[in-house]
């Protein structure tokens, strides 16, 4: 009866419905009760944020283990290896600590080249995508080529070079057009913000309980 | 059609992706190996991240975060490198903290670089009095929020040390009085610590970005939210112009144009290419007519 209880949808979007409502009146009002509640708040979220690093360690090994028990072609090997670093990883950090050399020296042999190569790597598919997609086929594509160029040129050193006027340009098309541009996705992308912390204040959204 | 029946202008348009990535190869290699030294001028928006720096009152709190992950964060290394030895030449109190695991590694290896340590002072910064690092705290824009507030919260720092214990975390105080907040890092949470830090409490912000985020962060620059923003490995480049001497940002600056250049390239032959198709196309339809 009292898990029945506990697995009402009601229970997670009133918690988050508080909160929120403690976090935007401490945010407008000065009232010394509310600033603390709100953060109260704040701090319990952080908590709640390092929790979730165990939550996650979980899932991965249930996820993984999986894959293992059952010898999934292709990916069991994978899934193993994927465990024996992450365990690796967290024994090395409890052991010596996350600043000591030896984990700096693991991190910096694995984690940092391995992400500085896959970023590396876009370039390859960058360009050949510039290559095989940057063609005039219509006027619209070149309104679209022509500022690209302008601000490729004005980004690199070699613009300044070829004329002064084209990073003059180039800062132009980046202030004006793509600044209302970029302001305008800010703008919707807070206004949205404030949507779901409506949606959610009043029942609407259920992600966060779990539906 | 067959390779050998293709036109030069269909060739034009149809390199195959293995020569296509040799030449990027070289075009990136060549740079890096022997650097050209192409001169370059620098930015207002870098001009004025290193402004702010020169304009630091003596004792004030210097607080630099960070959020990435690391493949990114390669791109603005050069750059906080040479913005930390301009801040360290100051006579300010530098306090690092990282809300991405990533950032905590990242910052400690460009510390490394210059050869600040815990262990040793650097240009007269002594740690836990001049400086601290707090590590990578949990919780993102929540935990930002929080810290604005309270320090303390922290409580210990990367190297395990109590934070109670360190004299400098007692100057740290609130977000409003901070001399200036450093945002080293791309992405989302360069927007979040706007709204946590910078326009509530009117923090002096600048911004350490890569080139990819640099448009879509203009914004809040030219709005004055934040004071300015270097753009990637070109902005490392100005900075270490900047500081004068020439680092691994100048290589960069020549990488930069090199690609920029094969870029364009790439572009005017792709669409010479569709060009010439196109008016072969129309000719000999002209000529069935």
């Amino acid at each position: 009866m009292a898990l029945r209880f506990l697995k009402r949808r009601e229970i997670p979007i009133s918690i988050a419905a508080i909160c929120i409502i403690i976090i935007l009146l401490g945010y407008f009002f000065v009232i010394s009760e509310l600033s603390a509640a709100a953060s109260k708040a704040q701090l319990t979220s952080s908590i709640i944020g390092a929790t979730a690093g165990f939550v996650g360690l979980i899932n991965v090994t249930f996820a993984m283990g999986r894959r293992i028990v059952r010898r999934q072609p292709g990916h069991w090997y994978f899934a193993t290896w994927s465990l024996i670093i992450t365990y690796a990883t967290i024994a090395l950090g409890l052991g010596y600590g996350p600043f000591s050399t030896i984990y700096i020296k693991y991190f910096l042999s694995s984690q940092a080249p391995l992400y500085s190569a896959m970023t590396g790597l876009l370039i390859f598919f960058l360009l050949g995508a510039v290559y095989r997609a940057f063609v005039v086929r219509s006027l619209e594509a070149l309104f679209l080529i022509i500022p690209g160029c302008i601000i490729l040129l004005g980004n690199a050193p070699i613009g300044q070079i070829i004329s002064p006027v084209i990073p003059q340009i180039s800062l132009w098309i980046l202030n004006i057009p793509n600044n209302a541009a970029a302001r305008g996705m800010t703008i919707g992308t807070g206004i949205g913000t404030v949507a779901l912390g409506v949606r959610i204040l009043i029942g609407r959204e259920r992600i966060g309980a779990g539906e | 059609m067959s390779v050998e029946k293709m036109s030069v202008l269909v060739r034009l348009g149809k390199i195959p992706s293995k020569w296509l990535y040799l030449v990027i190869v070289l075009v990136v290699a060549i740079p890096i190996i022997y650097p050209f030294g192409t001169p370059f001028a620098i930015t207002d928006a870098t001009l004025a991240v290193y402004n702010e720096v020169e304009k630091l009152p003596a004792g004030g709190v210097v607080v630099i975060a960070g959020s990435n992950a690391y493949g990114f964060l390669i791109e603005i290394k050069e750059c906080l490198q040479a913005f930390l030895m301009h801040v360290y030449s100051k006579d300010v109190k530098i306090v690092f903290i990282s809300f991405s695991a990533d950032d905590a590694m990242f910052t400690r290896v460009a510390r490394d670089f210059l050869g600040i340590s815990q262990d040793k002072p650097y240009k007269g910064k002594v740690y836990g009095i001049d400086w601290v690092d707090l590590g990578y705290i949990t919780g993102g824009s929540a935990s930002l929020a929080y810290f604005c507030k309270n320090a303390f919260f922290v409580t210990v720092d990367a190297y395990g040390n109590p934070t109670q214990n360190l004299p400098v975390m007692k100057e740290i105080g609130k977000a409003d009085t901070w001399a200036l907040y450093v945002e080293a890092s791309a992405g989302t949470m360069v927007v979040t610590s706007m709204g946590v830090v910078s326009i509530p409490y009117k923090t002096t912000t600048v911004i350490l970005n890569t080139a990819g985020w640099y448009p879509t962060h203009l914004p809040y620059v030219t709005a004055g939210i934040a004071k300015g923003m270097t753009m990637g490995i070109l902005g490392g480049a100005e900075y270490e112009k900047l500081m004068g001497f020439v680092g691994l940002g100048h290589s960069g600056a020549d990488v930069l144009n090199f690609t920029h250049l094969l870029t364009l390239v790439l572009v005017a032959l792709a669409n010479i290419s569709y060009l010439g198709q196109y008016i072969e196309k129309r000719k000999l339809k002209e000529v069935k007519e």
